[in-house]
């Protein structure tokens, strides 16, 4: 257990590292550049390597580098050249608004989606199927773009139950329901098909017909061993979604006025804020490390046939 | 399985017919939108702007399907598009199925360091959020559809690699690849024969899926300008596009949005269509 | 058995191919509310009703009794930098939490504020300021000569790495303090803008320069001055929460608002959404499609079409080897493209045939047009050496109705026989191709600040920026650097004029194409409001009728 942990910790390192790495090469190799947008577009050259200066990047590209990491070490992010202020900050000040609609969703999610699909996949051909294959079907198919809107126009302009925009924080919750169905709706449909048709698969599976050969009932051969294993998949991909509404609700959080991750990011990246680029995509990658390692362990405890190592 | 068998299998599953007929249509539609399209796609009426659709009534020479906010025909430009969309949703999805799944399986089988590269690999690729990916892309090689292909590939193949790859790590300590291993089979000829068969339905959901996925993402990324480049239409960039106008001219959405919800859905019947008649448990 | 669940899977599909029409169907009523309801369905449920006679609380007032306007902007701030001024929402930050030297109204009229008034030299290039007796910053401590020597000694040290305006301080080279209420000011050159650059000099305190330096801004959440209101609270990415000055050193009745909240809302459908719900009581710019969706609440808002002084422009590349150096392509290009179109498209707007826009100085209103002819297009270009090259057009992609107008005129210019491609780029992407020349003709919107298109416009833009495209026209630069450098309001605008009669001639580097048309929705009961000529209202004094307070 303790080997297994130190592993996956280092992976977890590995990761955010190569992130790091990544992160600066790709910012390098982009057209344009950080002193040239911290000035107005008619800046002379000579400002422009003064500023050049001043920002430190008239270094050797390694040396950029390594000062980086060597701040990341001393936990300094860097300074954000678009908002003047240290990108750890910036970060910080986004993030709540970003985690809480992700747990919100998330917890949306995971309460629609495993028992729809599963009842779905017991009851095959039945009216629950129905409704789960139109919903999973209906969110496949429908674009974010669209849905931010709809939602906006039928719960905020037509029938004022819920407020158009801002974010209160976990006080408020009203405020995250909208951004969390608008960013969760897809994500849900891909899990209720996951799991509806790992459910179905599992069921025609030996062991369950000898569960049934054994006197079982189908409930406890539902819970006990169907659900244990279709569910695996669901997981999986419930995993890398979570990673994706970290810092990829840009369309949600400009629609619903929500001060997270995902819009701070686009403007870095256009505006080629180096640091806080590299500082923002750094924290998110950490974070779907960890959410990553929580889905590793959480499938390794269901099913023990895949071995922790 | 024999053909006879396979096609009695296929003629049987209402959901396998209604699938492949609707990508037919699809498919050929994109085939002959060409032919098929009444007006230049690209061609402005600027005094036509926002016409709402005619309805087939206006076959000769009216809207169909309304115009939007440039006055350009939406039923011509949702033909052209599905060409260049379905080109797209293609290539991609063949791309990233093949990636996906050959290095998830490669990694569930042999486990150990080619897992761990394979595993940390799909992590990066997450960490890094499509959009900013798309926008670094397509700034540093510049937009075209290749690079938008290059970006749906990077950001989806980690999909299939991951289900893959478990699905082939619980198959691989099944009774019966253990079997076959005792029995002296080489592990190429295991993967082949024992196991891929046995991940095939949920890479089949996972391709149904990724298909119309790759289709909205264009649409995700064509907010920012990062999809088909105007004026060119895509199915994405029409909806993206035209979302702005949705509470007041709502067909500019619906129209391209419809032609999608068809085709996704086509693709949904037919992936679990195959998959049931695919189904080496179903008996007869 | 079998076949009954083959006949509900049929069922099933076909099914779920008609629901999902519905529900699509259903989706699209829903995004008609103004049509389908009408005006009673969403008005009546809103909480507030924002008039006096609606018999409950008065929609302005919160609980605590307290007078609130919600605002709204439609671009974010980043930075609490007041000293960049190329930057919207940080000028609008400043100025109304700090008072500059003088006051501006940004359409070129400037009065005194701090400094309250100033004496050049013979050779105009000393200037001795003279301050107001008792300005008082937030916290009660005076600001004097004091704060005013350290701020332009500051500037004068440091203007290289600041985002000035371009020619804002260009040629300041040191300050002095003279007493306590007099500042002298040593110019390398003289220029005319002084007043206007007076005017955008917001004064910080001086132990907070000489402490922090340029790391003032990041130094704290919020920042304050001299200024009738206090920023008590900004979250970056939502809004700037502005209490009243009750000590305003001017008197702090200057309105009865006493919470003032600017909300960054980008998306056009929120924006209505937030105005519909009675979050926010103002709109920056209504999007003209989208109009219909305020239907409802047409009897609580106010909204005039305001023609700003912004433009978009063309910029040829004129480097000699690009197709666009010739001046033949580029009369053809400018009858190919339907001007009115595009004003159709943004919902108003104005064609320009004159490089300035309307209020500005040197504006000739009756300058030949260049209008809209294909026929006339096509002979210009058989005229022209242009031989099938494709034309890069480029512009941001975060410019409002950039894609339209990019789109639009890639059509027309298809349809006389020029072949283009679009191409629409981030922010950076922009300015690295600016540089590069790697572009045919871009397109951007301008601001023509304080009246006169000489700051931001034919300095940065002509003389000193168009050497990357390889163009240096001597004759039309040295004009320019004539009018810069002339304080005499006559004679610049002749040589002004001058300027707009060889741009109009050469169609290029820079073309005008249309002045910008804004629609602002202001809810009843708001006044205090002073317009704004580059767009909006500027908000210092934004008060509320008395009747709509009870």
């Amino acid at each position: 257990m303790v080997k297994f942990f130190t592993k996956r910790i280092l992976c977890l390192l590995l990761v955010v590292w190569i992130v790091s790495v990544l992160a600066f090469v790709m910012m390098r190799l982009a057209p344009g550049d950080a002193a040239v947008m911290a000035l107005p577009d008619y800046a002379s050259e000579e400002q422009i390597a003064l500023m050049r200066t001043k920002l430190g990047l008239d270094k050797p590209y390694i040396t950029q580098y390594f000062m980086y990491l060597g701040g990341l070490f001393r936990g300094d992010f860097g300074t954000s050249v678009l908002y003047e202020r240290p990108c750890l900050d910036v970060i910080m000040e986004r993030l709540p608004a970003t985690l809480s609609v992700t747990v919100v969703c998330s917890a949306m999610v995971l309460l629609i989606s495993i028992p729809l699909g599963i009842i779905a996949g017991v009851n095959k051909g039945g009216p629950v199927d129905f409704f789960a294959v139109l919903f999973a079907l209906l969110g496949q198919s429908m674009s974010v773009v669209w849905i931010c809107v709809l939602l906006l126009l039928l719960c905020s302009v037509r029938h004022n139950w819920l407020p158009s925009m801002g974010y209160e924080g976990l006080r408020d919750i009203r405020y995250l329901i909208m951004p969390a169905i608008a960013m969760g709706y897809k994500m849900c449909a891909g899990m209720v098909r996951m799991g509806r048709s790992g459910m179905i698969d599992v069921l025609d599976e030996d062991y369950i017909t000898c569960a049934y050969a054994r006197g079982m009932s189908p409930w406890a051969v539902n819970c006990k061993y169907a659900f244990k294993n279709s569910i695996i998949p669901v997981i999986t991909i419930f995993g890398m979604d979570v990673a994706s509404m970290l810092a990829g609700a840009v369309i949600i959080e400009t629609t619903f006025t929500i001060p997270g991750i995902g819009s701070m990011l686009v403007k870095a990246v256009s505006n080629r804020d180096y640091p806080l680029t590299q500082s923002t995509l750094v924290v998110t990658a950490a974070m779907f490390a960890i959410v990553n390692l929580v889905v590793d362990i959480v499938n390794a405890l269901i099913d023990r046939r895949m071995k922790l190592n | 399985m024999k053909p006879k068998i396979l096609l009695r299998r296929m003629l049987r599953s209402p959901q396998f017919l209604i699938g492949f007929l609707i990508v037919t249509t699809v498919v050929l539609i994109s085939v002959f939108a060409d032919r098929l399209a009444p007006m230049d796609e690209n061609l402005n009426h600027i005094v036509n702007r926002f016409t709402p659709p005619q309805g087939l009534g206006a076959m000769a020479g009216g809207y169909v399907l309304g115009t939007d906010e440039l006055g350009r025909d939406i039923l011509s430009r949702v033909l052209i598009g599905s060409k260049i969309s379905l080109t797209i949703a293609f290539v991609s999805t063949l791309l990233v199925a093949v990636t996906g799944t050959f290095l998830g399986v490669i990694a569930g089988y042999f486990g150990g360091v080619v897992d761990d590269i394979v595993m940390r690999a799909t992590e990066v690729t997450m960490a890094i959020p499509s959009m900013t990916l798309g926008i670094v892309i397509m700034a540093i090689f510049g937009p075209s559809i290749s690079n938008l292909v290059l970006v749906m590939v990077i950001t989806s193949w980690k999909s299939f690699a991951k289900v893959s790859r478990n699905q082939v790590m619980v198959m691989r300590n099944r009774e019966f690849v253990q079997a076959s291993r005792a029995l002296g089979g080489s592990g190429w000829h295991i993967m082949l024969t024992q196991i891929m068969p046995n991940v095939t339905t949920p890479l089949l959901i996972q391709l149904s899926g990724t298909f119309g996925g790759i289709i909205l993402t264009e649409a995700g990324l064509s907010y920012l300008y990062l999809g088909v480049q105007l004026p060119d239409p895509s199915w994405g960039n029409m909806i993206a596009g035209g979302r702005t106008y949705l509470a007041a001219y709502p067909w500019m959405v619906i129209v391209p949005g419809m032609a999608l919800m068809i085709t996704v859905l086509g693709f949904n019947f037919l992936g679990d269509g195959l998959r049931d008649i695919l189904d080496p448990k179903q008996s007869r | 058995m079998k076949k009954t669940k083959k006949m509900l899977t049929i069922t099933l599909a076909l099914g779920m191919v008609l629901t999902s029409l519905a529900g699509c169907g259903g989706g699209s009523g829903t995004s008609q509310p103004a049509k389908q309801e009408g005006a009673g369905g969403s008005t009546a449920q809103a909480p507030q009703g924002g008039t006096p006679e609606s018999g409950g609380k008065s929609h302005y007032v919160n609980a605590d009794g307290k007078v609130v306007v919600n605002w709204e902007r439609t671009e974010g701030m980043q930075s609490l930098n007041i000293w960049n001024y190329t930057s919207g929402p940080n000028y609008a930050f400043a100025e109304m939490v700090f008072d500059s030297l003088y006051v501006s109204d940004h359409g070129g009229n400037c009065k005194p504020c701090i400094c309250t008034g100033y004496d050049l030299s013979e050779d105009n290039r000393e200037v001795t300021l003279h301050l107001a007796e008792g300005v008082k910053f937030f916290d009660g401590s005076d600001c004097d000569a004091d704060d005013v020597y350290t701020q332009m000694q500051y500037i004068a040290d440091h203007k290289d790495e600041m985002a000035l305006f371009a020619t804002n301080w260009k040629y300041l080279e040191s300050a002095e303090k003279v007493d306590s209420h007099t500042v002298k000011l040593y110019l390398s050159e003289p220029f005319f803008s002084l007043d206007i650059s007076l005017a955008y000099t917001y004064i910080a305190k001086a132990e907070e320069i000489e402490q922090y330096g340029a790391s003032l801004f990041s130094s704290t959440k919020t920042l304050n001055g001299t200024g009738k209101w206090k920023l008590e609270e900004w979250v970056d990415g939502q809004y700037l929460k502005y209490s009243r000055n009750y000590d305003y050193w001017q008197g702090g009745d200057f309105t009865n608002v006493d919470l003032l909240y600017v909300w960054f809302i980008k998306d056009p459908t929120a924006q209505n959404a937030a105005f519909i719900n009675g979050d926010v009581d103002y709109i920056d710019t209504v999007n003209v499609d989208l109009k219909s969706m305020l239907d409802p609440v047409a009897d609580q808002c106010i909204m005039e079409e305001q023609v700003k002084e912004q433009m978009y422009y063309l910029q040829f590349k004129m480097d000699g080897k690009a197709p666009t150096s010739d001046q033949n392509l580029r009369y053809a290009v400018m009858h190919a493209i339907d001007r009115e179109a595009f004003c159709t498209l943004m919902g108003g707007g104005t064609v320009m045939n004159d490089f300035f826009t309307t209020h500005a100085e040197g504006h000739q209103p009756d300058k030949p047009v260049i209008g809209y002819d294909p026929e006339l297009a096509k002979e210009y270009l058989a005229k022209s050496g242009y031989n099938g090259e494709t034309l890069v057009l480029l512009s941001r992609s975060d410019i409002d109705y950039a894609d339209s107008i990019m789109t639009a005129m890639a059509d027309y210019l298809n349809q006389i026989g020029i072949s283009t491609r679009v191409d629409m780029v981030d922010t950076a992407t922009m300015n690295s191709r600016r540089n590069d020349g790697d572009y045919d003709i871009f397109m951007v919107n301008l601001a023509t600040w304080d009246g006169n298109a000489l700051t931001q416009n034919l300095v940065p833009r002509v003389v000193q920026d168009m050497h990357h495209n390889g163009y240096v026209n001597q004759e039309l630069n040295s004009l320019i650097l004539k009018a810069f450098g002339d304080m005499n309001a006559e004679t610049r605008t002749a040589t002004l004029e001058q300027v707009g009669d060889m741009l109009h001639e050469l169609q290029g580097p820079l073309v005008p194409i249309v002045q910008i048309v804004g629609t602002p929705c202001i809810r009843k009961g708001i006044t205090g409001l002073i317009e704004n000529p580059l767009g909006g209202y500027i908000i210092t004094d934004i008060a509320v009728e008395e009747s709509y307070l009870q």
